[in-house]
């Protein structure tokens, strides 16, 4: 009977332990603001915590408003951010939404970042007529719903940006796909590869949409080497395309083959990660490359200098959100609610930026992905170097 | 298909040595290691915060695989002082209670960026068009190694036969004067450095993820338990085998989404197999 009792002491006290390490995690930050009416309160929801953590879109986004509060506000309203950690999973992601929308009743959410998000809320977000605005949108839930805007190109567009960069800028005939099985993404690459196929003209030499995402690449990158592949288009987090092309390195086909990866790769984890297999890689740069030297840049990191974030594309993304929210909002005439919100991105003017490629709109539409264009980059010598200097658009 | 089945021996050895490194830890202690490829995932990437400082890597691994020991300790001080002797079930349960804090902890300690985990072995031999890497060759060296290690000293020595006495009968151990606390203890803190080693040569293969190469213990239980969770050198053909079978089943159209559900079946069958006679016991 003791020994039992010390079993569950211990058992409790281990499980205390882990609930304090995953730990009810649902941590609310929000940008300094004082709680008056005056203030404007925005949600997000991101996976700060648990798998596929994405927090940088959040981070980048608070930076902004946390920048604009010491700096006025949008027309003298304070800012207050409630960031919603979703933990990447489906049931923390639809309490985030319900609290954010029926206790915090925010106005919009803006640069959420999440890889299940928009599928989950999208039906509550119609119901109560609330916008997802300039969402990181990963799976397609994102674009193709009727209530959330993302401002990155997004894993889908971004694979069809890359083929076409293969075929018209490359010149190569014979390209290839190789993507991972991820859940809620599949489906979006199919019908990125069917677009393609349709603008193009172009078939592809292989298609293998089944990866294991936990295993070794080998054998399917041997089936790109005996199908003649010119070049292989991936999609996936940075990890993932590190251990890829490293797995491609080992079997000397980066000499052979040229390796289009997504925007997740443009990132220093992945240089590190993939070490000199990484060197000729081609990677697309939804924003306006963090890494170049472009003037445009300069309030940004000008901003993220002094909230101490650091600049990489998914924390410029969520600037760039934070950054249109903002000026769209200013221009509304009368009280900031969640209606004359909603009411002002529906009727929105397309907002341009040097910071993308395509000018940002929301409108009336019932799906949205207004950012259709890339700039390229290549690693050189454990570097990002940038190919283009004009944006490439489909 | 022969290359597909050469690509594979690669991810098969790193199962079969993840797979007798679960079978030293349940013939000494009686517990199913589940945190075994989570614990070795910590030292490697403790070993790879240290490599960003600057450090050299060689030194990096080795300070991966104490910190990776100690942590094993840890784990074996939990079971020794108070789940020596407790059931089956509530061991594992431990098991698994310590393989989710092991997460919940590299989560915060980590982050989520894919991390440099240099090959201590570089470049490779070719055979049927295929790149085998060094580092695979010293993979199955070590698997060689450590299984006749653990055979020798099992069969023939007298801590060997300690340790055998201390899973099946603890506490007659105990009553023989036996200090098994410190034995079980010592044996975690080996299984912790052992995993630790493998991890190191199995992670540059496999993407940089906590999650997967935590998750690495599923095709290795398979692995161990193909061996009846006591033969290393069945394991160890198991293992190398569950990863050809991949290689090769990536590459046939039809079938090759099945490729990450192949341990769950090689488990499936192998509990099915091993239970037939019960079944049949009770069915009369």
């Amino acid at each position: 009977m003791r020994n039992w009792r010390r079993a569950s002491a211990l058992s409790a006290a281990l499980l205390s332990m882990l609930l304090l390490a995953t730990g009810a995690m649902a941590r609310s930050n929000s940008a300094s603001a004082s709680a008056s009416a005056s203030v404007i309160t925005i949600g997000n929801i991101s996976s700060v915590t648990g798998q596929n953590v994405l927090p940088d879109g959040s981070e980048g986004a608070n930076a902004y408003f946390n920048y604009l509060n010491a700096h006025g506000g949008i027309n003298g309203h304070k800012v207050k951010f409630v960031i919603a950690d979703d933990q990447g999973n489906a049931q923390d992601a639809a309490q985030a939404a319900s609290r954010l929308v029926n206790q915090d009743n925010v106005v919009g959410l803006v640069a959420s970042d999440s890889i299940l998000e928009c599928s989950i809320n999208t039906s509550l977000y119609s119901k109560a007529k609330v916008l997802d605005i300039a969402d990181q949108g990963v799976d397609s839930g994102c674009f193709d719903s009727a209530n959330i805007g993302p401002v990155n190109t997004g894993p889908f567009t971004a694979l069809q940006v890359n083929l076409t960069y293969a075929v018209k800028v490359l010149h190569y005939s014979k390209v290839c796909v190789l993507i991972p099985d991820l859940p809620g993404i599949q489906a979006g690459d199919a019908k990125a590869i069917v677009a393609w196929t349709k603008a193009t003209g172009k078939k592809l030499a292989l298609s293998l949409q089944d990866l294991s995402l936990t295993g070794d690449p080998t054998a399917s990158l041997l089936r790109a080497k005996s199908a003649g592949c010119q070049a292989v288009a991936s999609n996936g987090p940075a990890a993932y395309l590190a251990a890829f092309i490293k797995a491609a390195a080992a079997q000397n086909l980066t000499k052979s083959i040229k390796f289009l990866f997504p925007t997740t790769a443009y990132d220093p984890s992945f240089l590190s990660a993939a070490g000199s297999a990484a060197d000729g890689a081609i990677i697309n740069s939804e924003f306006l490359p963090y890494t170049s030297t472009s003037s445009a840049l300069t309030q940004a990191e000008k901003v993220f200098k002094a909230e101490k974030v650091p600049l990489g594309s998914q924390y410029l993304g969520g600037y760039i959100g934070a950054e249109i929210f903002a000026k769209v909002v200013s221009g509304i005439k009368g009280t900031i609610t969640r209606a004359s919100v909603t009411n002002a991105f529906r009727h929105m003017k397309p907002y341009s930026t040097p910071l993308m490629g395509d000018a940002y709109v929301f409108g009336p539409g019932k799906s949205h992905n207004p950012n259709r264009s890339s700039k390229f980059l290549t690693v050189k010598n454990g570097k990002f170097v940038q190919l283009s200097t004009s944006w490439f658009h489909i | 298909m022969a290359s597909a089945a050469i690509s594979g021996i690669g991810s098969g050895a790193a199962y079969a040595l993840l797979a007798v490194c679960l079978i030293v830890a349940y013939r000494t202690t009686g517990v199913l290691n589940l945190p075994a490829a989570a614990v070795g995932t910590w030292g490697t990437f403790l070993a790879t915060v240290l490599h960003d400082h600057g450090w050299p890597w060689i030194v990096c691994a080795a300070v991966g695989v104490i910190a990776a020991a100690l942590i094993a300790a840890a784990a074996g001080v939990v079971i020794a002082r108070w789940f020596l002797v407790a059931t089956v079930a509530r061991r594992t349960s431990v098991s698994v209670a310590m393989l989710l804090l092991l997460f919940a902890l590299s989560n915060r300690a980590f982050g989520d960026n894919a991390r440099n985990i240099p090959a201590l072995f570089n470049g490779g031999f070719t055979v049927a068009g295929v790149v085998v890497q060094w580092e695979t060759v010293a993979i199955l060296v070590v698997l060689i190694l450590i299984a006749a290690i653990l055979s020798l000293v099992m069969a023939r020595t007298r801590t060997g036969l300690v340790l055998r006495a201390l899973t099946d009968r603890p506490r007659t151990t105990e009553l023989l004067g036996i200090p098994i606390g410190g034995y079980v203890i010592g044996v975690w803190l080996l299984t912790g450095a052992l995993a630790a080693v493998a991890m190191l040569l199995v992670a540059p293969e496999f993407s940089s993820d906590f999650g997967v190469l935590a998750f690495l213990v599923v095709p290795a239980i398979a692995a161990a338990l193909c061996g009846s969770l006591r033969n290393v050198w069945l394991a160890a053909l198991a293992g190398v085998a569950i990863g050809v079978i991949e290689g090769v089943v990536s590459q046939i159209g039809s079938i090759s989404n099945w490729q990450p559900a192949i341990p769950l079946i090689v488990i499936m069958a192998v509990l099915l197999y091993t239970q037939r006679g019960q079944l049949w016991d009770e069915a009369r």
